[in-house]
């Protein structure tokens, strides 16, 4: 279905193996003899004993803690001799990347991993990963379909996905009042995201909270954009190498997304600021609106009221024809290919992503469940049953830049740093992303 | 300090003064980040919010106390301490030796010098493509979660710049003592340990300091060999508390962590600045 | 190595072995004690320092994942280099590094003399500029994003004095960037600097000076004629150290900074061996990407050591 890089590249990869591994087992001698060793390995393996599962939340989020410990322990009760054993780990990417890197690299390591979906995590690992397809209930496979792309390719099952995730932009309804706006009136288009934040300025509030010293905050409006302009098959075909970056259509969600930052709608200084450190103009009533992540519903909800706080769902989703609501998957579980108990791993990914560990989440974390069989009925914070409703009605796809190479994305990120900065043009930014886009990996 | 201090002008010192005060204002520029540790580490996240950088108006020790329980840093703490300690000692010694052998045991001033253009080398290999090989090396060697594999990285860390620190250092010791100690039938070990520590003893304070500090701080290497929760060390207790997630809502107790993280390595310097200083005392190294 | 330690078990042997080759026995005898002290340094290295290098050194030749076994694609990686412009422009930075050297040199050197000749505070100010290396480069990081932000002390204090016009996202401007990181880098490296030359003036020989004090030197001339020269192999340990820091040890402030941006304006060259490693998981090419500036360095050294040794002929 989906024709992206993550889906074209195990079979290069498969192909590359057969060619080179024989020739590198020898050249590199021990460090990599123990790699042909176990090609086989994952799959099978007993049914008890301890499974070792990294998870990068829990150290920091009580919230996220107790839901994964509720879970844990219903596997526990149904599953006699198998226990599991959490591992925090940081949540730092870049540092979990180079620990996954280790780990996998050396054959040893966690029997689940908690992975970043998309090339971000699952499709960048997906080597060490085990194909869990044949080991869990296919009624949950079922139940997760809208969101497998995130953790399927290639005709492979690499995890579940445990909550859904959209880029979308919160807003306080007092000061929205305040600036003389209609708190309850929906934006739906991308024209008046751009008065409504005019009018939040000249009311003297910053209209849009962002912090874009990483980059992220260009990744995230480029999901939040593009619906509005390009549709789902568009954004297939800019990840398939079929459409160019310097493609008209995204010149134009480059130059709406850089028009916001020129007219001074985001935080004054944005690009100096750290992503960890703008939060606190929303919450203590600075800022009118903040782009950020449906994930953040609930955290937010607590900081400004849970009645005081509505949501802007992506600008033209409503009326791009057919329907595109750019959305994703928060976060994956996974089962190591180098488990020794990778169908119970397996089981236990399984009932991560069920129904009850789904709407525990939901009405714990506030994460939208990615498994449809789970209620989303009653809740104490409207955003989440605003965007839970969004969801059922429109048809949910992938966001553009999750598909693209983790290289690409990260060259998208920067070259509009550039753009936002003056010294470069839309054109030439992308033209610079086309140039990584082609360059040989 | 001294005579020739003691007898300096004070117009000497006042010639100095548009350095001293232009210095005074660095300094406070350098001592500031600390000041700002210490207090986002003591004041409420609400507090934070308000301003990052601005006068608290209210003390709280909850994040401390915060950071300490959530991720049970007392007990990574001492784990950090006894890596760290044991990494420190062997670092120095060992490259004290190797800077020894190569500056005063005989070996042709070429291979001296080879020795020490080795050591910048291995100092300029770049981690960052050796994380994974030496993940690799530690797993073939069975030494996975153990500490006795993090010291040997370690120590594999740190000494290319101890031996190179070192040969500086022992170079600047008369050979004629040496040779004299030589001629009076000390052996290799004797002259080590009775000659040149004693008169090499500030730099391997320097040394130690140094190192100390470097191993102290480091995150990947622990958090990647030491696998087993029970056993890791402060550092990545500390990068834990980080929330990538839940943005934010823990900027001032990850402040606190890193700051009771700091506060070994401050102690020491404090506690060495007198040593680290007075160390090579005049008549030490002539 | 062996052969040593088995000279030293039998002397017998050796002695019949002395009769023959008298000229390398002796040597083994008189170099015996160098290679055991040598030993434990070299045999951890080995192991975990050049091992590691050679595996490293494959994986440059490869194309690789992390994971899946590696494919050898030659010299391919290293082609890709000369190509890359954002490689190219990380080596430009650190390069723009490698020029600001000579700062890096003489002013924690001018500062350790200050505060040598009994400069007011001095020890005070001495502590105070180590307290930026005690910090975790996290804690640096974050505040100098707070200072320098474009509601930040700094821009304040630039309006205050009437240069308003002169305020500007320092971390977020393509032309500001290198000249604030370097700025940051710099003064955070002021104290460890300072430390080292302390130590060596501290070994000083006070007769010295009185010597030139009788003679009638003035302050100045006693420091050039003195206190520069006795600091001398000082500034070669120090330089050589920073040089080396440009291309392996600038990533952690720089990260927490900028993350090498805007665009790749302030992107390093370790910060670039990293990204590619850990940020697009393209290990071959970071591992080249190391090789070669392994070389570079190793260059860059030589070239220093040869300048210094012609200093010291003049």
């Amino acid at each position: 279905m989906i024709h992206s890089i993550a889906e074209a590249r195990p079979d290069r990869r498969r192909f590359l193996r057969l060619l080179g591994g024989g020739a590198a087992v020898m050249a590199a001698g021990p460090v990599l003899a123990a790699c042909g060793a176990d090609e086989t390995s994952g799959g099978g393996g007993e049914m008890t004993g301890e499974l070792e599962v990294w998870d990068f939340l829990r150290a920091a989020w009580p919230e996220w803690k107790q839901v994964q410990t509720r879970a844990d322990e219903r596997f526990q009760g149904a599953h006699e001799g198998a226990t599991v054993k959490r591992v925090e780990q940081p949540s730092d990417t870049a540092t979990y990347n180079q620990l996954l890197q280790s780990a996998i690299t050396s054959r040893s390591g966690p029997d689940v991993l908690l992975m970043q979906p998309y090339t971000a995590g699952v499709f960048s690992f997906q080597s060490g990963l085990a194909d869990i397809t044949d080991a869990v209930d296919p009624a949950i496979v079922e139940a997760v379909e809208p969101s497998l792309a995130s953790a399927q390719a290639d005709g492979k099952l690499y995890g579940l996905p445990t909550g859904l995730q959209a880029n979308v932009i919160f807003y306080n309804k007092e000061i929205f009042a305040a600036a003389g706006l209609d708190p309850d009136a929906a934006i739906t288009t991308y024209d008046q995201l751009v008065g409504a934040g005019q009018q939040l300025k000249s009311a003297g509030y910053t209209p849009i909270a962002g912090g874009n010293k990483e980059g992220e905050i260009n990744g995230w409006m480029n999901s939040f954009l593009f619906p509005g302009l390009g549709t789902y098959e568009d954004s297939l075909k800019l990840a398939s190498g079929e459409m160019e970056f310097t493609d008209d259509l995204m010149v134009e969600v480059v130059e709406r997304y850089v028009a916001m930052v020129s007219q001074g709608l985001f935080t004054e200084g944005m690009q100096s600021m750290p992503l960890s450190d703008y939060e606190p103009q929303f919450r203590n009533g600075e800022a009118g609106m903040i782009l950020s992540l449906a994930t953040n519903g609930i955290n937010l909800s607590g900081a400004v009221g849970n009645d005081n706080l509505g949501v802007i769902q992506a600008p033209g989703i409503a009326s791009a024809t057919p329907h595109y609501y750019p959305a994703g998957t928060a976060l994956v579980w996974c089962v190591s290919r180098f488990s020794e108990r990778a169908d119970l791993a397996a089981e236990f990914v399984a009932s991560l992503a069920d129904a009850d560990t789904s709407q525990d989440l939901y009405t714990t974390v506030g994460w939208l469940p990615a498994n449809t069989t789970a209620e989303t009925g009653d809740t104490d914070y409207p955003v989440l049953a605003e965007m839970a409703d969004a969801y059922s009605t429109y048809e949910i796809h992938e966001a553009p830049g999750t598909q693209w190479r983790a290289d690409l994305a990260n060259a998208y990120k920067s070259q509009l740093q550039l753009v936002i900065a003056g010294s470069a043009s839309a054109v030439e930014a992308l033209a610079e992303v086309q140039r990584v886009a082609d360059q040989s990996r | 300090m001294s005579t020739a201090v003691a007898t300096r002008a004070r117009g000497q010192r006042l010639r100095m003064l548009p350095a001293t005060v232009m210095l005074a204002l660095v300094g406070v520029t350098t001592a500031f980040p600390l000041l700002y540790a210490l207090v986002t580490a003591l004041r409420t996240q609400s507090d934070y919010g308000r301003g990052s950088l601005a006068v608290p108006r209210e003390i709280t020790f909850q994040n401390l106390q915060d950071a300490w329980q959530a991720a049970g840093l007392g007990r990574l703490a001492v784990n950090s301490l006894i890596v760290v300690s044991i990494s420190v000692a062997v670092t120095v010694l060992v490259s004290s030796m190797a800077a020894f052998a190569l500056v005063h045991l005989g070996l042709p001033a070429r291979v001296g010098r080879f020795g020490t253009l080795t050591a910048l080398f291995l100092l300029a290999l770049p981690s960052t493509v050796l994380i994974t090989p030496i993940f690799k090396v530690t797993l073939d060697l069975g030494l996975l979660n153990s500490y006795l594999g993090l010291v040997l990285v370690y120590v594999s860390l740190s000494s290319p710049f101890g031996i190179y620190m070192m040969t500086t250092y022992f170079r600047a010791v008369p050979r004629e003592i040496l040779q004299a100690a030589e001629v009076d039938g000390a052996s290799a070990p004797r002259r080590f340990v009775s000659i040149a520590i004693p008169l090499a003893r500030p730099a391997m304070a320097t040394l130690t300091a140094l190192t100390a500090l470097t191993l102290w701080n480091d995150l990947l290497f622990s958090l990647i060999l030491i696998q087993d929760p029970q056993r890791r060390t402060l550092t990545v207790g500390v990068s834990l508390l980080e929330s990538s997630f839940a943005q934010s809502s823990s900027a001032v107790v990850l402040t606190a962590g890193l700051l009771i993280s700091t506060l070994p390595p401050l102690v020491l310097f404090i506690f060495m600045n007198r040593s680290l200083m007075r160390g090579l005392v005049a008549g030490a190294l002539k | 190595m062996v052969s040593t330690h088995m000279s030293l078990q039998r002397p017998a042997a050796e002695e019949a072995a002395h009769s023959r080759r008298p000229a390398s026995r002796r040597r083994w005898v008189r170099w015996a004690p160098a290679v055991l002290f040598l030993a434990p340094a070299v045999a951890i290295l080995a192991v975990f320092r050049v091992l590691p290098f050679v595996y490293a050194g494959y994986y440059s030749l490869t194309e690789w994942d992390g994971i899946e076994p590696p494919t050898f694609v030659g010299v391919d990686n290293y082609a890709r280099l000369l190509s890359d412009p954002v490689a190219l422009e990380a080596i430009k930075n650190t390069g723009l590094l490698v020029l600001t050297l000579p700062l890096w040199i003489f002013l924690p050197m001018a500062i350790a003399i200050l505060v040598h000749e009994g400069m007011w505070l001095g020890r005070a100010i001495r502590l105070a500029l180590v307290i930026p290396i005690l910090l975790s480069p996290a804690i640096i990081g974050l505040y100098f994003s707070l200072v320098l932000r474009l509601d930040g002390p700094v821009n304040e204090l630039l309006g205050a004095i009437g240069l308003g016009g002169l305020a500007t996202e320092w971390l977020a401007e393509p032309h500001t960037v290198m000249p604030a990181f370097l700025t940051i880098a710099l003064w955070g490296a002021l104290g460890l600097g300072t430390l080292f030359y302390g130590a060596g003036l501290a070994s000083l020989d006070d007769e010295l000076y009185e010597a030139a004090a009788i003679d009638g030197a003035s302050t100045l001339q006693r420091v050039r004629h003195v206190t520069i020269p006795h600091l001398r192999p000082v500034a070669v340990f120090w330089s050589l150290f920073v040089l080396i820091s440009f291309f392996t040890a600038m990533f952690p402030l720089l990260f927490t900074l900028t993350s090498g941006g805007p665009g790749h304006r302030s992107t390093t060259i370790d910060l670039y061996i990293y990204q590619a490693a850990f940020e697009n998981f393209d290990f071959g090419y970071s591992a080249a990407l190391g090789t070669s500036v392994l070389l570079l360095v190793a260059v860059l050294a030589v070239i220093q050591l040869r300048l210094i040794a012609r200093g010291d002929e003049a």
